[in-house]
């Protein structure tokens, strides 16, 4: 029976060696040099797997972000969940059509939707997922003016001004003064919808003007937008200014304002003027976020954590030092004050460190700060196991009890204080890594913790249990070594 | 043999003096809360040579954003502000995080070594932040009453019955959790230091230590019940339960304090190494540890003697 154990622990043991050093054997056979990191496309896979360890926003640099979904902004009809489903969706284009490796997007409690985008700042998190991004087409209406001539701006449902204040004149109560890159909303007029959204758009790209040779965006849209726009466009060439404008919204922003020279009855049009000719990456993120599509509601960001790449590796550095200084002092320790069965046990700690790497690896999990510290946790309960029985095993061998009788009644009756430890600690593992799941509000941070622990007491506690268990019998077979001082001990049956 | 037992009075009274000034500290003077729980932002800034923290906190000053400067280590500090406005006016246009942030790099940046003058940006909105109060007290809430199941469950000892022992383990564990919430509370606000802030990661070292306690008083509790069914002693319980059970104390106390003693030497080393952000949790793991330790061997087992001492002189 002990010769299968042991058989099953030595072929654990090889596999998880393979999994932790994978990384190694990839480039040794892909012809990489050691001594360099790994570039983002050579990613060492197995079988179609990834084995690589996956690092968390604040190890490798980059932002999180929390978006809200405003309740009073959804249509008619549209439940919160198909709401957090859809802006789900929206985002995970978005992030893609940027290109951002390994951002995920993922709904948070009943009306929140994290995304979490490696190696990106907040400024351009905050320009790509932070928008609500309704596009409008509007036109001019005579607005009626308000006491001393000042503009009265409608509110939409969620309770923003439909026209935000910096494109409203300075004389009519706003904060516009009119640039070459940023034109106001003309005197005494308002924007009005014409039915036409960026739900109707079916591609946007970039592209550049045939006569002028400017950088500009081309939308095209439905058969539906584009019959709205043709019937609303048809008399519009001939009417005096403003009313001969078109202008298109994101949000309350105006984006656009054009003299339609003749009707817009093709469904394909460019924009082009202010941000979208002089900030490239302005553009970029505009067809991103305008090919994605409509989202669901209005969104406003409530939460945000930002890491630079610097730091991130600065911490990874540190995480590691103090692990291994600590695995340190806990082997002197036990080597010092328990002897053979120490060493033993340093064995058995080498063994679920490589167990776990490899585990982390296959999951996979994503490693943070937090996850380390839970880890590092880990290690103190895996060493406590071994205290338990071997402070048994030295009560049992002063009973004069001989070696082999003394480990096995160490081992039977250190272990449901073991099991039952260990179990305790999962409960708190469990109602960390799951709370997410039945309260409104979820916490990363602790999630990442719970799994590393959890994962670490299920291993360790085999670990502990078991492989201490064989090496300790295989050891005392050996006559050398069933000497009284090693086992820190008067004397030895 | 040492007789703990015998002066359990003088064990509680040593706990009472830890807890009954924290409790004070968190009665009137609350805790240091960090921006997860207030809501705001935080900034780490890593400065040139040369900058010191009153030019940063001057800088902020003009901002007029509630700032609070705290020293974080060789050329670091953390800036802590109100809530600032993070959507942008209107294309084109900054928003006050950004022009503020920029600000922080062209006047205090590059730090030496190059990378980012501002290392980490974290916005909190006010209403995250209400209602994480009251999540983490209701995580710390379920976990503890799972783990009383558990217990109730695993310790049922004829004789004793089968709540004591849930209900000894969970008023050590709220002996620890007070400890460490007061400690802290005193930390943050009677001594004002940045690292008795209460974060996010603060509930997850709480809930940390609240499995740690059971943890350690299981293994006494288990040397309990061992000694109770294998020390051919249904009839020695009655006769001299509190001798049993400090017998058990004894026989298990050099584990206790030696288990404790790894995970301290680990936690030390996080505490002196890792990066300022999970220096407090690292304290506070260690602080809960110590106070686990302490409060499984001279409370928790103690605790069931007196009740049970209490149940038989009432009969």
């Amino acid at each position: 029976m002990n010769r299968w154990l042991g058989l099953a622990v030595l072929a654990v043991a090889l596999i998880a060696i393979f999994i932790d050093g994978y990384s190694y054997i990839y480039r040794y056979f892909n012809h990489i040099s050691f001594s360099q990191p790994l570039q983002k496309t050579q990613v060492p896979t197995l079988f179609g797997r990834e084995l690589v360890l996956q690092k968390g926003l604040d190890l490798q640099g980059g932002t999180e972000v929390v978006l809200q979904i405003d309740p009073r902004s959804l249509p008619a009809g549209v439940t919160m969940q198909q709401a957090q489903d859809s802006t789900v969706s929206v985002m995970e284009k978005r992030v893609n059509n940027i290109g951002v490796r390994e951002a995920v997007v993922q709904s948070q409690g009943s009306n929140r939707v994290v995304v979490q985008l490696p190696g990106v700042d907040f400024d351009r998190a905050r320009e790509l997922v932070g928008k609500t991004a309704k596009l409008t087409f509007r036109t001019w209406k005579k607005a009626t003016p308000g006491l001393g001539g000042k503009l009265i701006v409608p509110k939409d449902a969620a309770g923003d001004p439909i026209v935000a204040p910096d494109y409203v004149p300075v004389s009519e109560g706003g904060t516009c003064i009119g640039t070459a890159t940023k034109e106001c909303i003309p005197i005494g007029y308002l924007p009005q919808e014409i039915g036409v959204d960026g739900s109707m758009i079916t591609s946007a790209s970039e592209s550049t003007d045939q006569t002028t040779n400017q950088p500009n965006v081309s939308i095209s849209l439905n058969d539906q937008g584009a019959t709205i726009l043709g019937n609303v466009t048809q008399n519009m060439p001939s009417q005096p200014a403003p009313l001969n404008q078109l202008a298109i919204f994101l949000d309350n922003q105006m984006i656009n304002n054009a003299v339609v020279q003749q009707p817009l009855t093709a469904g394909t049009f460019e924009i082009h003027g202010g941000n979208i000719s002089t900030d490239p990456v302005y553009r970029k993120n505009l067809v991103a976020t305008l090919s994605a599509g409509r989202l669901p509601g209005k969104i406003t960001i409530v939460e945000s954590n930002s890491v630079g790449a610097t730091l991130g590796f600065d911490s990874v550095r540190r995480g590691l030092e103090a692990g291994a200084l600590g695995l340190a002092v806990v082997v002197l320790f036990m080597i010092s004050y328990y002897r053979l069965p120490g060493a033993v046990a340093t064995m058995a700690l080498i063994f679920y460190a490589a167990v776990t790497l490899a585990m982390y690896k296959l999951i996979p999990v994503t490693i943070t700060l937090a996850g380390i510290a839970g880890f590092v946790l880990s290690v103190g309960m895996a060493v406590d196991a071994n205290v338990l029985i071997f402070e048994r095993l030295r009560e049992e061998l002063r009973n004069g009890r001989s070696l082999a009788a003394a480990a096995q009644a160490a081992h039977d009756r250190a272990l449901p204080a073991i099991r039952d430890s260990n179990i305790s600690t999962l409960i708190t593992c469990a109602v960390l890594f799951l709370h997410d799941r039945f309260l409104p509000v979820g916490f990363t941070v602790a999630k990442g913790f719970a799994l590393t622990l959890g994962i670490g007491v299920v291993i360790s506690f085999v670990s502990a249990v078991y492989v201490t268990q064989l090496l300790l019998q295989m050891v005392i077979r050996v006559r050398a070594f069933r000497e009284a001082r090693l086992f820190a001990v008067e004397r030895v049956q | 043999m040492k007789d703990i037992l015998g002066k359990r009075n003088y064990f509680f009274l040593l706990s009472l003096i830890i807890i009954v000034p924290g409790m004070i500290s968190m009665a009137t003077m609350g805790f240091r809360l960090g921006i997860a729980f207030t809501g705001g932002n935080r900034i780490t800034l890593h400065y040139r040579s040369g900058v010191t923290p009153t030019d940063i906190q001057k800088e902020m000053d003009n901002f007029h954003v509630d700032a609070i400067i705290q020293d974080a280590g060789p050329n670091r500090v953390i800036i802590t502000t109100k809530p600032l406005d993070t959507t942008p006016p209107s294309t084109g246009h900054k928003a006050q995080d950004q022009v503020i942030r920029e600000d922080l790099t062209q006047k205090f940046g590059p730090p030496p070594g190059g990378g980012q003058t501002v290392e980490t940006f974290d916005t909190v909105g006010p209403q995250v932040a209400s209602q994480l109060v009251y999540t983490a007290a209701l995580l710390i809430a379920i976990a503890s009453f799972l783990i009383v199941l558990y217990l109730a469950l695993r310790f049922s000892v004829p004789g004793v019955g089968r709540w004591k022992f849930a209900i000894s383990a969970i008023v050590a564990l709220l002996h620890d959790v007070f400890v460490l919430t007061g400690i802290f509370s005193i930390l943050g606000r009677v001594f004002n230091l940045a690292i008795g802030e209460i974060d996010l990661l603060f509930v997850t070292a709480t809930l940390t230590v609240v499995g740690f306690s059971v943890h350690d008083t299981i293994v006494i509790f288990d040397r309990i019940r061992e000694n109770l069914r294998f020390g051919g002693a249904q009839r020695l319980i009655k006769a001299n339960f509190e001798s049993v059970v400090n017998l058990s104390i004894i026989q298990s106390l050099a584990r206790s304090l030696n288990t404790s003693l790894t995970v301290i030497f680990v936690l030390l080393s996080l505490f002196l190494i890792a990066p300022t952000s999970i220096k407090g949790f690292a304290l506070a793991l260690l602080i809960g540890i110590v106070s686990g330790t302490y409060s499984s061997i001279f409370n928790a087992s103690p605790l069931l003697v007196a009740w049970r001492d209490w149940e038989t002189s009432k009969r």
